[in-house]
């Protein structure tokens, strides 16, 4: 399956990064096999406590730390723990059969990017769902002071050579190489911000 | 030495594809495999190959849709529905591992092997197709009792690969251990086990063995042991790796019959069907000759050795399939212990 993804980097008052904002947009032929069998109004609409059911059930199961909401934030190599996501939404439109959730993932501690800037990470371990960011307000900030940037960068299409180069390195990714772990992490979406 | 040292722990190797990520995913969508437990760089691999197969999947919308305007379109959607199938296959998954293992713990044919592998996956497509007409179609009923259903039909996939792994277990190590462990000699256990895979010319073979006096053992080539497919045994192996559907036959099929066009649903399922099929029965027939290698190699040792190559290749093929249906069937269990 595939999603159209938006992220939203949000600050707080004081310039430090305190949430990531995520709206997931799941392809037609998953929104069609979601939504068999379900009751719907005369419009093609779903009642609002369906809605609300798949909300709390896909949350709860993004929870589990297997899944860690397909999210990582790292600042200088360290990964950011999340506090309860909110805002849990489904939303679901007879008019495309799209259906999307969208929530917001608070830091447990707010952190101010820096010029080392900060890291965000998304990306199904599993490679079951494959994320797009393709529309034009995929990445966004919001409320960030003055100078802050940020940068996509798409997961990597795997050459030979760094195929070769991963079968090289032992199994145990504690011993990886630090250049070698970047390789291995570049398969994920990534967007990183940097402040002033 | 290069093969037996080299297939055995490629059997080894995709055990912890399998046995990682057993747990549903947070989608949903029932998805077995997806474990990336193995190596990085294997990891790495498998990610790649999922990148081509959602390529394909997103085309598949439009595909379904312009399924009506006939011609070309048609094709287009056959064509990206054997790809994806090929993509598929070549993705984490068990069905790979049980057939090779079967194959080489039964001597099969490459013959035999790839019509083991078309089968199968020609069963998986069927079953998409009869659960999702019952279902959905007929009965109205959710996506979550579809994935109920196929949760029952994966466990009983897995319990039917415990039941063929304990059955060539018995076969295949266990058995010839215990004449081994008696005043049998070697010859014996292969005469044992050449009665066992083509009973119906035991008594022609046993006076064969007699006649000739061989007092060691030799390696016969699989083409020359193994016969017709037993089908008692390969009926297991055929239910064993196609009773659990495929989600992307799901998913497509139930996609098709919201848009009104069941029948191009139909036709998507059984070309992945045929792609996922070719791909197995590609490795299924590299599985053979890799195992005919190995005793064409060894025969180059001395016969006694072939034999005893052969013999642990085949016990270590069996114990494979057991071993694998236990962490499968084992997993299943207890994930359905945690969600009760």
């Amino acid at each position: 399956m595939w999603i159209d993804a938006r992220a939203r980097i949000a600050f707080d008052g004081q310039g430090r990064v305190a949430a990531i904002e995520q709206d997931w947009q799941f392809d037609e032929m998953f929104g069609a096999y979601t939504t068999q069998g379900l009751e719907k109004g005369p419009d093609g609409g779903l009642p609002a406590a369906t809605l609300q059911g798949m909300a709390r059930d896909w949350m709860r199961a993004l929870g589990e730390p297997v899944s860690h909401y397909f999210t990582r934030l790292t600042i200088d190599g360290q990964a950011l723990a999340f506090a309860a996501p909110r805002d849990a939404a489904v939303r679901w439109s007879p008019q495309d059969q799209r259906l999307s959730l969208s929530f917001t993932l608070p830091l447990a501690q707010p952190v101010a990017p820096g010029k080392q800037g900060l890291r965000v990470d998304i990306y199904d371990p599993t490679y079951f769902v494959a994320y797009a960011f393709e529309a034009p307000d995929a990445v966004a900030l919001a409320g960030a002071p003055a100078g802050c940037t940020w940068a996509y960068q798409p997961p990597r299409a795997l050459d030979w050579q760094t195929m070769q180069q991963l079968a090289a390195i032992p199994a145990d990714p504690d011993a990886l190489p630090e250049e070698l772990f970047a390789i291995t992490k570049g398969l994920t979406h990534r967007i990183e911000v940097a402040c002033p | 030495m290069t093969f037996p040292r080299r297939s055995l722990p490629l059997l080894l190797l995709l055990l912890p594809l399998v046995a990682g990520a057993q747990g549903a995913h947070p989608f949903g969508v029932p998805e077995s495999g997806g474990g990336m437990a193995g190596p990085d760089w294997l990891a790495a691999l498998l990610g790649q190959v999922s990148a081509w197969q959602t390529h394909f999947y997103r085309q598949l919308t439009g595909a379904v849709r312009a399924w009506q305007a006939g011609g070309a379109a048609v094709w287009g959607l056959l064509g990206l529905s054997f790809a994806y199938g090929v993509f598929h296959a070549l993705g984490p998954g068990h069905g790979k591992a049980v057939i090779a293992s079967y194959v080489l713990a039964n001597r099969q044919t490459a013959r035999n092997g790839a019509l083991l592998a078309l089968l199968s996956a020609l069963l998986q497509a069927l079953v998409a197709i009869a659960l999702v007409t019952v279902l959905a179609w007929l009965l109205n009923a959710t996506a979550s009792a579809m994935n109920h259903a196929t949760r029952w039909l994966e466990t009983a996939s897995y319990a039917l690969i415990v039941a063929l792994g304990a059955w060539l277990a018995w076969q295949k190590a266990v058995r010839p251990w215990l004449h081994r462990a008696g005043p049998a000699h070697e010859h014996e256990q292969v005469q044992a086990e050449v009665q066992v895979q083509i009973h119906r010319h035991s008594h022609a073979h046993a006076h064969h063995d007699a006649g000739c006096g061989c007092g060691h053992a030799h390696a016969p080539a699989a083409e020359q042991v193994a016969g017709p497919l037993e089908w008692r045994k390969a009926l297991s192996a055929i239910l064993a790796m196609g009773l659990r559907p495929c989600s992307g036959a799901l998913v497509v099929l139930v996609f098709a019959l919201s848009q009104g066009v069941f029948a191009a649903g139909i036709a998507a399922a059984l070309a992945m069907g045929l792609g996922t099929g070719l791909t197995v029965a590609a490795l299924a027939v590299v599985a053979v000759l890799a195992g005919s290698a190995a005793t064409r190699f060894g025969a180059g040792l001395s016969a006694q050795w072939a034999g005893r190559l052969r013999t642990l290749l085949e016990a270590a093929a069996a114990l494979g399939i057991l071993l694998l249906g236990l962490v499968l069937l084992g997993g299943q269990l207890a994930a359905a212990t945690a969600a009760a």
